[in-house]
């Protein structure tokens, strides 16, 4: 038993009627996502490093 | 249509990877302003008896405000109470290191001064401390951020930063606005 034949078998038996756009990799979420969270995350260094760090120290 | 199922795994794998990058970057900065910029949350346990601090000890009202300890430690005392600060109005030093503590009488308040870093609920039985140093002179406001009831948005002090040479205590080593 190859792993293309496995692969192909279990597909089938999960979903035969799942759409072939969720077959492969949604690229587009992963790009939407990824913007998502980069965004996120330069919004959160942005704070730390001009509001959070001149802000002066606490204690 | 063979590689799908590997792919998927792959970009699951590629994308923790990157998130866990981002979290490492974040707990690495926080971790950096803990440990090399001496940046913490106040965290101080002392207890306080809320019925009787107003009568004794050091919340009554001649200790409240700015003073200079006998070691130069500058220590500001406020009591926040329903609806308004004891003293309105405090003077610290602009550049160099300031305690505050405050107690409550009554109930939880909390409070922030606007520009900084400073920021403390304070709650009744506990005195909240928090050491910090002024970079820049002025009126701060200091309002109450905790819901205390109807008078709440009334309950504003003013923290008047003066530059270290116009910061002069009276023989005491009170600093008071009246006397700036």
């Amino acid at each position: 038993m190859d792993s293309t034949h496995n692969t192909e078998s279990r597909r089938v038996d999960l979903d035969p009627q799942q759409p072939l756009a969720l077959r492969e990799v949604p690229s587009g979420a992963v790009a939407l996502g990824g913007i998502a969270v980069l965004l996120l995350l330069i919004a959160w260094i942005l704070i730390y490093l001009l509001i959070y760090l001149p802000r002066g120290m606490i204690g | 249509m063979a590689a799908t199922e590997h792919e998927v795994v792959r970009s699951e794998l590629r994308w923790a990877a990157a998130v866990s990058v981002f979290v490492v970057i974040i707990f690495g900065l926080t971790l950096f302003a803990a440990l090399a910029l001496h940046r913490n949350p106040p965290s101080n346990l002392e207890r306080i008896d809320p019925k009787t601090l107003h009568l004794t000890g050091e919340f009554t009202e001649p200790n409240l405000g700015t003073r200079v300890e006998q070691n130069g430690q500058v220590t500001t005392r406020i009591v926040a109470t329903q609806f308004a600060f004891i003293p309105p109005c405090v003077v610290v030093p602009a550049d160099r290191e300031v305690t505050l503590r405050l107690a409550s009488p009554d109930m939880i308040h909390g409070i922030l001064v606007s520009g900084t870093n400073v920021n403390t609920m304070v709650v009744p039985g506990y005195v909240s401390q928090v050491h910090t140093v002024f970079r820049t002179t002025g009126n701060l406001l200091m309002p109450c951020h905790e819901f205390c009831g109807l008078g709440h948005s009334q309950m504003l002090a003013r923290v008047h930063v003066v530059p270290a040479q116009d910061f002069r205590p009276d023989a005491e080593g009170r600093v008071s606005c009246e006397a700036q």
